[in-house]
């Protein structure tokens, strides 16, 4: 079988929850491998979790309204390349309205 | 419920509606901007390339706006609204020079405004704005504007309806995104720059937010649509996976002269275009790659191969040192070099010219409400040219609809805003939530791109038109009282958000359909593959979309022509 992605994410819904969490999800590999974390986004939205929130709007890495931090580094989602072993967060620094979306 | 009053609601935060509000406010008015996006990172001119076209004839002293004016009639093919192209390619002289005061960087030489001449000019017109993607100095000299003003904005707004009052525009209904808060905006005027619909088909280049909203909410409150049936394509994007849809493969393809394969190896485009070649207009090119891909001879992402490989390695080289295009270095991180692989590319929708009828004031046909921008229609005709008319089109018809919708709001008195439209619409958007289980928005979106891609897009026919209607018809009965929005959260609901959209794209399919198997010939964008000859005589005409109590009527309409006509053997 060929490898799984484990991607962790941060949740947090300012109108329910006290303080985040995270939850972890298992990616088949052709669900994340060779394509971006922005895929691997909506692959968890339409599959596993229609409740996860992030901003996707150009897909072609211009108008930035996707950053995210991935693994520590900010990078936009529809620009990163996906990884076997992910930890998404929000952009840092930012008040977080809803799991990856901040006000900018 | 959140109540709020402004003299003019403006529709759509970029482009067109940037340019809309900072007018009405220098006219006086008090404004307020919605946006279902963040502003400066939603809708499609943050995306636009690096042109944007005015005759100011410094390149070619020939140029002026009356060349403009013809320019942009014979690419529409007759069908634009003459008088208000007239206005916008004279306002073009004045608005676009403009924005590099607000702060946006030109490409110049020796003081003067370097233009480039495209394929439907008749002179070098197009400006060169700085950068890889113009649309980012828009957005640098809108948002000086936005600051220098102190333009209220709302953010992650999404409006859902207009409110009428004796059939004029009283303002609009929305939602808070943040936190599933209705709002309610009562307005003198409201002017809607929401943009096109490209997200209607399979493949676009557009924002994903791009669904085509405000057409809708213009309909939905009475107002008349227009040119439906004619959407625009470009040729050339990206079908490789990690680079999807990007339109830089575009600019690959017209600095380093690209040649088009299809699977069996043949230049196919010398068969289709036999005095053109490779370097054929947009529309028929973007039309060639798709029927190949029909026959059974695409590539196996359903485009087209663009090969580079007939250029010396050292050419190649040459242009990556002179021109440092990063595009080139991500292909390579990918492992595509093009020295040596060709690039997937193909046609994806682009641009609406269809959208709402507007007159030369960008007043639409219900009073009160205006249009500019991509979710107009009228300058355009059957074609938009090429060239950067897009953003040229946002500053000079948000130049009128701004100032016209402020200076009417001057004369106005308040109309009041109808409780029953306020509930039955708070119940309509509410009712979505309820449904837990069933078809998601998403998979219905999925199955009306297949539609509207395989049967009324570059290609048309009787027969693929009415399967599409039947699917649509089918999509109504059988999935939409269906849709369910699984997560209950009030914020940032996606699910939500995408059933509100997916509401609305199923509107405007089943209108760009009927609207083609309406049109029996063929015309700029338009393609009928059984009728493939323009018909002046029976088509010199646009086709109005119109809600009525019956449901969506068609009608046709003479297009308003001044001083420029088909000749005879047109």
């Amino acid at each position: 079988m060929k490898d799984e992605a484990t991607v962790r994410i941060f949740r947090f819904d300012p109108m329910v929850d006290k303080q985040p969490r995270y939850e972890t999800y298992r990616i088949a590999h052709e669900a994340w491998y060779g394509l971006k974390v922005i895929d691997v986004l909506r692959y968890i939205y339409q599959n596993f979790d229609s409740g996860l929130s992030f901003r996707e709007t150009c897909c072609q890495h211009i108008c930035g309204g996707c950053i995210i931090t991935v693994n520590g580094k900010p990078v936009l989602a529809c620009e990163a390349l996906s990884e076997k072993e992910m930890s998404i967060e929000p952009f840092a620094n930012h008040q977080v309205l809803k799991d990856l979306i901040v006000e900018f | 419920m959140k109540e709020i009053e402004t003299e003019v609601l403006v529709i759509g935060s970029e482009g067109a509606g940037a340019k809309a509000s900072i007018e009405a406010q220098e006219e006086g008015a008090e404004v307020l901007v919605v946006t279902k996006g963040l502003s400066g990172r939603s809708g499609s001119t943050v995306m636009a390339g690096g042109r944007i076209q005015a005759p100011l004839g410094e390149a070619d002293p020939r140029d002026n706006a009356n060349i403009f004016f013809e320019d942009v009639i014979k690419g529409g093919d007759y069908l634009n609204n003459q008088n208000l192209v007239d206005r916008m390619v004279k306002l073009a002289v004045t608005e676009v020079p403009k924005l590099e005061l607000w702060g946006a960087k030109f490409m110049k030489k020796d003081g003067k405004f370097e233009q480039v001449q495209h394929p439907d000019s008749s002179y070098p017109r197009s400006l060169r704005l700085a950068g890889v993607h113009g649309g980012l100095q828009y957005r640098v000299a809108m948002n000086a504007q936005y600051r220098r003003l102190n333009t209220k904005i709302l953010e992650d707004l999404f409006v859902t309806s207009l409110l009428t009052s004796s059939d004029q525009v009283a303002g609009a209904f929305g939602i808070s995104l943040r936190d599933g808060q209705f709002v309610v905006v009562k307005a003198k005027n409201v002017i809607l720059a929401t943009g096109g619909s490209s997200e209607i088909y399979r493949k676009t280049d557009a924002s994903h937010d791009a669904t085509g909203d405000g057409m809708v909410l213009a309909y939905n409150a009475g107002a008349d649509l227009m040119d439906m049936e004619f959407h625009q394509f470009l040729p050339f994007c990206c079908y490789e996976p990690l680079f999807e849809m990007s339109g830089l493969t575009t600019r690959l393809r017209y600095c380093l002269h690209g040649k088009l394969y299809n699977r069996i190896g043949e230049a196919f485009m010398e068969r289709y275009l036999p005095s053109y070649g490779d370097w054929g207009p947009r529309n028929a090119t973007s039309r060639a790659i798709y029927l190949e891909h029909m026959y059974g001879r695409g590539s196996p992402r359903g485009g087209a191969y663009l090969s580079f490989s007939h250029l010396p390695e050292n050419l190649i080289n040459d242009y990556i040192e002179r021109e440092k295009p990063g595009f080139i270095d991500d292909l390579k991180k990918a492992g595509i070099e093009i020295q040596r692989r060709a690039l997937e590319c193909g046609p994806a929708a682009h641009y609406s010219m269809g959208g709402i009828r507007v007159n030369e004031y960008c007043a639409t046909s219900l009073p009160r409400l205006y249009a500019c921008g991509e979710v107009a229609a009228g300058m355009d005709g059957a074609e938009r040219i090429d060239g950067g008319t897009a953003l040229t089109w946002c500053l000079t018809m948000g130049y009128i609809a701004g100032k016209e919708a402020a200076k009417m709001a001057k004369e106005l008195d308040w109309l009041s805003i109808d409780n029953k439209q306020v509930s039955e619409e708070e119940r309509r958007v509410s009712s979505l939530l309820e449904r837990r289980e069933g078809i998601k928005a998403f998979e219905i979106k999925n199955k009306l791109k297949d539609i509207m891609w395989n049967y009324c897009s570059l290609v048309k026919d009787r027969g693929g038109l009415e399967t599409a209607l039947g699917l649509i018809q089918k999509i109504r009965s059988e999935d939409l009282p269906l849709l369910c929005v699984p997560s209950s959260s009030k914020t940032f609901n996606r699910g939500w958000t995408e059933a509100l959209e997916v509401v609305n794209m199923i509107e405007l399919s089943e209108m760009a359909i009927r609207a083609s198997l309406m049109r029996e010939e063929s015309r700029g964008a338009h393609y009928r593959s059984d009728f493939p000859r323009r018909d002046n005589p029976k088509w010199l005409k646009n086709i109005i979309i119109k809600k009525e109590e019956v449901g969506m009527t068609f009608s046709t309409a003479a297009p308003v022509l001044t001083r420029l006509r088909p000749l005879e053997r047109d």
